[in-house]
């Protein structure tokens, strides 16, 4: 748990602090990550643990199969890094170090219907 | 050549050769517990008085043994016949009932069993005869196709050729076919 | 396939079979030595072998605590442990040499990670579904350092191999470009094992 304080705070902006739980933490790069990935939200596994001063996030995933043409892979992988990266210091203000990505089973990726 | 394909060409010679690792396992922990009890042996000998003098006196019965003649021709037999399992095994390839080839993107290796039933029901369909009057051996380089025939009904031998090549090169081998028609054919 | 280093098994062999090959000579030669009717170059390679021999076995080492001992007995104790831990640690790299995983990227952002499962669900869907597939599965080795898949396929009896091979051709396209780099694949067309033959080989579709 920590506490922040806004960086430009300006006479008159009201004063607190923000914490996040450890769990709150979690459900949050959970919650990147599933929007990052395009996978349910059951389906991601997120750990974080303290690397030398920073986040290290490790998140498994299954891999999103899209029936037409799609990014592979590596590249997928890369951008859930960013966006877990991005994420995490833009909602959270954490900085994150590292982010090891597993890709375990898959996730097909059905068309929606438009009725 | 590429490295995958020089990965690939290495991948194929081992998998079309016995690894011997059955043997290879039975003969170490045979000489492991061999060894281990040897110097389970040793230590004990040096420890304990009456197991030194207990072994010192069979050692001796055992050596009395060894002048006789009979003892050191059998066992000297038996190891050389061992060793010589052994080395056979070593050196010989020990080729497995597979053939293999390499495609652009893949190697592909595939069992004689699965080609044998491929071109027996090939044969089968193409010559007209039950698939249970048709028994295919396959073999390193040619294929041998042996038909019984329904009474009264010919076999041709060239429909069956045709079928065993074109089976093979169906998946990118070649084998030399032989056909065999059994004189005497069943009736139904 | 396994990922097992295969030349230590025959060297193995190899090296048992010469020494236990000298220890049957030896053997040998004794029982000739024994009858008295031995060739002279057998009798005169045994005493040469004899005078080595008890010039060495006179030979002592001084080690302080617990006296002199035979310098024989040092040697042969000496390679016994040796021996018995090359056997233990051959033994132990006897593995399947299966790899949990498919591919793995590291990048300054971290570790990115494929696992078997990936390859099997994309690989054997398309297969298992056909007709003329009665069973297929997809491993993952690693060998001699490289990444390599095993994608076994049991065929039905009597279906046509090219189709089944070109159906998965196919499906490892798809696969390369899922995963976006080219790892070596073994397309293996194998025979029926024992666990096949609980599978029906009628389908209903």
């Amino acid at each position: 748990m920590s506490g922040d304080r806004g960086a430009d705070a300006v006479e008159g902006d009201v004063v607190g602090t923000t914490t996040f739980t450890a769990r709150a933490l979690q459900r949050l790069a959970v919650g990147i990550a599933h929007d990052a990935a395009h996978v349910a939200v059951r389906d991601v596994g997120v750990q974080l643990s303290d690397e030398r001063g920073t986040l290290r996030i490790t998140v498994t995933v299954p891999a999103a199969v899209a029936t037409g043409a799609g990014s592979n892979l590596i590249e997928s992988g890369e951008e859930l890094r960013r966006g877990l990266i991005e994420g995490m210091r833009r909602l959270a203000g954490r900085e994150v170090g590292t982010v090891d990505v597993r890709y375990s089973g898959i996730h097909r990726k059905r068309e929606k219907r438009v009725r | 050549m590429t490295n995958e394909q020089v990965m690939y060409r290495r991948l194929l010679r081992r998998e079309t050769h016995a690894p011997r690792t059955v043997p290879a396992v039975v003969v170490a922990s045979i000489g492991a517990v061999l060894l281990l009890a040897l110097l389970a042996g040793g230590v004990w000998w040096l420890v304990d008085e009456a197991f030194r003098t207990e072994a010192m006196r069979r050692i001796d019965g055992v050596a009395v043994l060894g002048q006789q003649q009979a003892l050191p021709w059998g066992i000297g037999a038996g190891l050389a016949l061992v060793a010589l399992v052994l080395v056979a095994l070593a050196v010989l390839p020990g080729r497995r009932a597979r053939r293999a080839r390499m495609t652009d993107r893949t190697a592909l290796l595939v069992d004689d069993g699965v080609l044998a039933d491929s071109v027996a029901a090939s044969v089968a369909r193409r010559t007209g005869v039950d698939r249970g009057r048709v028994s295919v051996i396959v073999g390193r380089r040619s294929v041998t196709v042996r038909i019984t025939p329904t009474s009264g009904v010919p076999v041709d031998p060239a429909a069956a050729e045709s079928a065993v090549v074109e089976t093979l090169a169906g998946i990118g081998f070649t084998a030399e076919p032989r056909v065999v028609i059994d004189t005497n054919g069943v009736v139904a | 396939m396994n990922a097992t280093n295969r030349g230590m098994n025959r060297v193995l062999l190899f090296c048992t079979g010469a020494v236990l090959l000298i220890a049957g000579a030896a053997a040998l030669a004794a029982g000739a030595l024994s009858t008295g009717a031995a060739p002279t170059w057998l009798r005169g390679t045994a005493s040469a072998a004899a005078d080595v021999w008890s010039s060495i076995a006179g030979l002592t080492w001084e080690i302080p605590g617990i006296g002199s001992v035979s310098v024989l007995i040092l040697i042969a104790v000496a390679a016994l442990v040796l021996l018995t831990l090359v056997l233990i640690a051959f033994l132990s790299s006897r593995t399947r040499g299966r790899s949990k995983t498919v591919l793995e990227v590291d990048t300054p952002g971290g570790r990115t990670v494929v696992d078997r499962s990936v390859a099997d669900a994309v690989l054997t869907a398309a297969l298992s579904s056909r007709p003329d597939v009665l069973s297929a599965r997809a491993d993952a080795y690693r060998v001699r350092g490289t990444r390599a898949l095993e994608l076994a396929v049991v065929v039905q009896p009597g279906a046509s191999l090219g189709a089944v091979v070109a159906a998965a051709e196919g499906a490892i396209r798809e696969w390369d470009a899922l995963l976006g780099a080219r790892i070596p694949i073994l397309l293996h067309l194998s025979d029926r094992r024992w666990r096949d033959a609980l599978r029906s080989t009628t389908r209903v579709r």
